[in-house]
C-alpha cells in the first residue's frame, strides 16, 4: 500500500484538494487500492479508511454491474480502458456499507508519478439521478401503457401536425393501423369542409393554449365521426390530440334537443293552456293558449303568486294541494284577476319532486271548456225544459221500453189513478180491460200496435184503458218509436177521449133519434093527413049509386074532387118535408123565402142574400137549408124572440150564413147537457160536419148568433 | 037508433056520416058527430045514444080512455072501434076497454057496417 502522503507531501495544496473535494476521489496504482479521501467514506457510509479497506472488495465491485456483467471481470476491462487512452467515463454500481446500491459515474485517469502509474478515480454520485432516470423509465413505462392504453384516442404530433404516434384507441377509432397513422398529417383526418369551419390553430397551441373543440374525423372507411379534440403542447415541443368519440353524446345530445323542442312545441301549440310554477305557487313561465284563457298577459302572470294574488279559494287550495300531495284538480268558473275574463276551465296542477322528497318543478294545465259547458248547461236547460213539458202536459205520456212502462208524467198517475210504482215495469195491457171494443183481446192487439209502431205502420190509435179501480175509459194513443242507445224506445201519448167519445155517442144518438123522430113525422104525416082523406074519399066512393039521385051524386062528386085536391096538396107538403121542391128547383133563396113565408104572422124575419139564382152542389144546399130551418125552429120554439136575422153571402167562393136573433140566448150547457132540447143543436153540428164546414155558436147575453162557412164552387146559375 | 062518430078528422066525420046517411037512413034515426074523447062524454050526458063508431087516435082524450068511460056508464051503448089498417094492434086495447067491435077505415062499405049493426 502506498501513502498519498508521500505522493503528495511536496504538494500539500494538491493534498487539501484531495481531501476537502465534494467528489469522492480514490488513488490505484496498478490495479491495487492505494487511497481515497473522506468524501469517498461519506458516500460509502464508513467512517475510517481502515473499516472501508475490509470491506473493500466487496464495496467496491459487487458481483454483477447492472448490464450483468461480473463486476472483476469489467473492472479490468475499465482500467485497462484507462490506461490506454489516458482516461475512461463509466458509471459503476458499488454498495455502501448497508449493501445498498450507489449509482456513480466513474472517470478514471492515468497519472504517472515518480515512473509508476497510478489510477486516479473521481466519483460523481449518480444515485439520485439514478434513481431519477428509474423513476422517468418508470414513468415513461406507465406513460406509455397510460398511452397505449387510453380510452381516448391519442396522437402524437410534431410541426404543424406530422403524426409520430397514436395509441391503440385512435387507430381503433380513427380505423388506419399505426404505421399508416405515423408520417400522416393530421389534416388528412378531417374534410375540407370541416377545416373551412374549424381550422387547426397552431399558432394558439404553439401559444400554450389547449385547444378544446369538437370536430367531425373522416375515418378510413370514409365514415365520419364526430369527436372532441383535446391539442396542446408537450413541454418538448410535440403536440399531443386526446379525442373522444361523442357520437353517443352527440346522439343524446341531439335526442335532448329533439325531446327539448317536442316539449317546447307542446308548450307552445298544445290545445292546452301550460304554465310552471315554483315551490312558493309563482308563475315562472307559459304557454300563450294559457295567456289566452286567461284573456291576460304574459307579464302580468308571469311572478304571479298564486297562493296569494288570486281571488279564488278554491283554485288557492288545489295549488298548495299540489305542493304538498304533487296533485290537485280544479273544474268550475274561473274569473281571472290580471285579465278579468270569466271562463269554465278544467285544470290540473302537477308537482314534481326528487327521491328526497325536494321540490323540481310545478306545472300545471289548463283547458277551456267553456263551450263544452255552456253546451252542457244548455243540454242539461233543455232537460229540464223537456222535463217541465213532459210533467206539465195535458196528455199523459208514457215511455216504454218494447211493451215496459220506464217512465210517464204526473198527468198519467192522474189518469190512471195509481202511483208511479205501481206503473213502472208493468205493460200497457195491464192497464186495460181483458178485451178491446172490438172482442180483441188487449195484450195481444197491443203488441201487435207496438210492434206496428217500431215498423213505422200506424201510429195513432182509439184503445180503451182501464183505471187502477177498474174503471174503463176511452183513450186515444199516438205511438212515437225513437232509438235510445240501441234500443227501441216507445212514447206513448194517451188523451181521455171519454168527453170526446160521449159527444160522438150523443150526436150518434141524436141522428138516430132526429131520423127516428122525423120518419115518425112523415108516418104521421101521411097517417094523419092522407090517410084520412084517402079513408074519406073511399067512404065517398062507397055511397056513389050511378041510379041514385042526381043532386046527391053531384055532391059526391064535388066530394071526391075537393078530397083528391087537398090529398094531393098533403102529398105534396110531406113529399117537400122529405125533399124541398123549390130548394131543388130554384135554389137556396126561393126555398127559405117561401120557408119565411110561413112563419110571417109569428115573427120577423130579415132576409138578406146576394145568392140569387146561384146554386150549389146538392149536398151543400140541403144541409144549408135544414140548418136555417132548424135554427127558425129552434128560435121559435125556445127563443122567446121577435126577430130573426138570417144572412147568406158568397164570396170568393165560399158560402157564409150569419144567423141571428134577439131571444133569450143560447145557454151555454146546451151544447154539453146531453138533454134532448139541444137535439137541434146536435143536428146542426152533425150536419156542418158532414160538409166539412166551420161554425161557431157565440156566447152572448141578449140574443144568439151562429156563423158556418163552407168553401164550395159554384155551379151553374139555373133561371126561375 | 041514434049514432055518434067520434073522430078528429074533419073531411072522414063528414065523409062517413053522408055514408051511413046514405046506406042506412032505413035505421038510424039521427047521427051526432064530434071530434074527441071528452066531446064523446059530453054529448052522451045529453043524449041517448045506441051505438058510437069511436076513432082510436084524438086529441084531449083518446078512444081507449073514452071506451072505458063510457062502457061503465051506459051499459047498453055499442062502441065499434074505428081505425086504419096499420093500427090494427091498437085495436086490441080498444076491444079490450070495452068496444064491442071494430071497423078498418080502408074497408068501409055497407057490407062491413051491416056486420057491426048485426053482430051487435
Amino acid at each position: 500500500m502506498i501513502s498519498t502522503g508521500k505522493l503528495f507531501e511536496d504538494q500539500e495544496p494538491f493534498r487539501l484538494l484531495f481531501e476537502l473535494s465534494n467528489d469522492p476521489i480514490l488513488i490505484f496504482k496498478d490495479f491495487q487500492f492505494v487511497d481515497c479521501n473522506k468524501a469517498t467514506l461519506t458516500l460509502l457510509g464508513f467512517s475510517s479508511k481502515k473499516e472501508f479497506e475490509t470491506a473493500i472488495d466487496e464495496v467496491l465491485a459487487p458481483e454483477y454491474q447492472l448490464d450483468g456483467e461480473k463486476s472483476s471481470v469489467k473492472v479490468k476491462t475499465m482500467m485497462n480502458k484507462a490506461y490506454q487512452k489516458g482516461n475512461h467515463r463509466f458509471e459503476w454500481v458499488h454498495l455502501n456499507k448497508k449493501k445498498e446500491v450507489i449509482y456513480v459515474d466513474v472517470t478514471l485517469t492515468q497519472i504517472s508519478y515518480l515512473e509508476q502509474n497510478y489510477l486516479f478515480a473521481i466519483w460523481r454520485d449518480m444515485s439520485k439521478q439514478k434513481k431519477y432516470e428509474k423513476n422517468l423509465e418508470e414513468s415513461e413505462k406507465l406513460y406509455s401503457i397510460l398511452f397505449e392504453q387510453a380510452a381516448d384516442g391519442i396522437l402524437v404530433g410534431i410541426n404543424k401536425g406530422e403524426i409520430i404516434d397514436a395509441n391503440k384507441s385512435a387507430c381503433k377509432l380513427i380505423g388506419y393501423n399505426k404505421d399508416e397513422l405515423i408520417g400522416k398529417n393530421i389534416k388528412h383526418l378531417f374534410s375540407p369542409k370541416e377545416l373551412a369551419i374549424n381550422p387547426l390553430r397552431y399558432d394558439l397551441i404553439k401559444n400554450g393554449d389547449t385547444i378544446i373543440k369538437e370536430r367531425e374525423i373522416v375515418c378510413k372507411d370514409g365514415k365520419v365521426v364526430p369527436v372532441e379534440m383535446n391539442t396542446k403542447i408537450l413541454e418538448d415541443g410535440r403536440m399531443q390530440t386526446l379525442f373522444r368519440d361523442i357520437s353517443n353524446r352527440k346522439t343524446a345530445e341531439k335526442a335532448l334537443i329533439e325531446s327539448e323542442e317536442k316539449y317546447r312545441n307542446v308548450f307552445k301549440y298544445a290545445p292546452l293552456g301550460i304554465f310552471h310554477y315554483d315551490q312558493n305557487g309563482v308563475i315562472t313561465d307559459c304557454n300563450q293558449n294559457f295567456i289566452d284563457i286567461i284573456g291576460s298577459s304574459k307579464e302580468q302572470l308571469i311572478g304571479l303568486n298564486m297562493l296569494k294574488d288570486l281571488n279564488n279559494l278554491e283554485i288557492t287550495k288545489k295549488i298548495e294541494l299540489s305542493l304538498k300531495t304533487g296533485e290537485g284538480v280544479y273544474e268550475n268558473w274561473y274569473t281571472s284577476v290580471t285579465g278579468k275574463k270569466t271562463t269554465f276551465v278544467k285544470g290540473l296542477f302537477k308537482c314534481i319532486f326528487d327521491e328526497n322528497r325536494n321540490f323540481i318543478s310545478g306545472i300545471g294545465l289548463i283547458e277551456d271548456i267553456t263551450q263544452r259547458k255552456k253546451a252542457e248547461i244548455a243540454l242539461i236547460e233543455s232537460e229540464q225544459k223537456y222535463r217541465m213539458l213532459f210533467e206539465n202536459a195535458s196528455d199523459s205520456i208514457m215511455i216504454m221500453n218494447e211493451d215496459i212502462f220506464v217512465d210517464c208524467n204526473e198527468k198519467t198517475l192522474e189518469l190512471f189513478g195509481c202511483s208511479k210504482k205501481e206503473l213502472i215495469g208493468q205493460s200497457p195491457y195491464k192497464f186495460s180491460p181483458k178485451k178491446q171494443p172490438d172482442g180483441r183481446s188487449s195484450k195481444e192487439k197491443a203488441r201487435e200496435k207496438i210492434k206496428e209502431a217500431i215498423q213505422g205502420k200506424s201510429k195513432i190509435f182509439e184503445w180503451v184503458h182501464q183505471k187502477a179501480d177498474g174503471t174503463n175509459f176511452y183513450t186515444e194513443v199516438s205511438l212515437n218509436v225513437f232509438d235510445l242507445q240501441n234500443k227501441n224506445t216507445v212514447q206513448a201519448i194517451v188523451r181521455d177521449i171519454s168527453d170526446r167519445k160521449e159527444f160522438e155517442q150523443r150526436i150518434y144518438e141524436t141522428i138516430i133519434e132526429t131520423e127516428e123522430r122525423e120518419r115518425q113525422r112523415l108516418a104521421s104525416d101521411i097517417h094523419d093527413e092522407i090517410g084520412p082523406l084517402l079513408s074519406s074519399l073511399k067512404v065517398y066512393i062507397e055511397s056513389l049509386n050511378p041510379k041514385g039521385d042526381a043532386t046527391k051524386q053531384q055532391y059526391i062528386k064535388s066530394k071526391l074532387q075537393e078530397l083528391i085536391k087537398e090529398t094531393i096538396d098533403n102529398v105534396r107538403e110531406v113529399s117537400n118535408a122529405i125533399s124541398p121542391y123549390l130548394l131543388n128547383k130554384y135554389g137556396m133563396e126561393a126555398a127559405i123565402e117561401s120557408f119565411i113565408k110561413q112563419t110571417e104572422n109569428i115573427l120577423t124575419i130579415h132576409f138578406k142574400s146576394n145568392l140569387k139564382d146561384k146554386r150549389f152542389p146538392l149536398k151543400t144546399e140541403i144541409v144549408f137549408f135544414r140548418i136555417i130551418k132548424e135554427l127558425i125552429n129552434n128560435t121559435l120554439k125556445h127563443a122567446r124572440a121577435k126577430n130573426i136575422g138570417v144572412h147568406l153571402q158568397y164570396n170568393k167562393g165560399e158560402l157564409l150564413l150569419c144567423y141571428t136573433d134577439d131571444g133569450i140566448g143560447l145557454d151555454k150547457k146546451y151544447l154539453s147537457s146531453g138533454k134532448t132540447e139541444g137535439m137541434g143543436l146536435f143536428n146542426i153540428i152533425n150536419r156542418v160536419n158532414s160538409i166539412q164546414g166551420d161554425y161557431k155558436f157565440y156566447e152572448m147575453s141578449d140574443g144568439f148568433k151562429f156563423t158556418l162557412t163552407k168553401k164550395t164552387p159554384l155551379l151553374e146559375s139555373i133561371k126561375k | 037508433m041514434t049514432v055518434l062518430i067520434v073522430d078528429d078528422n074533419k073531411q072522414f066525420l063528414e065523409a062517413f056520416k053522408f055514408f051511413l046517411q046514405e046506406n042506412f037512413s032505413d035505421r038510424i034515426e039521427e047521427i051526432f058527430e064530434v071530434s074527441n074523447g071528452q066531446e064523446c062524454l059530453d054529448i052522451l050526458k045529453r043524449n041517448a045514444i045506441d051505438i058510437v063508431f069511436m076513432d082510436f087516435e084524438m086529441p084531449v082524450m083518446n078512444g081507449v080512455e073514452a071506451t072505458k068511460i063510457i062502457v061503465d056508464l051506459y051499459r047498453n051503448l055499442k062502441v065499434v072501434a074505428v081505425s086504419f089498417h096499420s093500427e090494427l094492434e091498437d085495436m086490441e086495447k080498444m076491444l079490450e076497454a070495452g068496444a064491442r067491435n071494430y071497423i078498418i077505415k080502408e074497408e068501409i062499405s055497407p057490407e062491413a057496417v051491416e056486420k057491426c049493426f048485426t053482430n051487435i
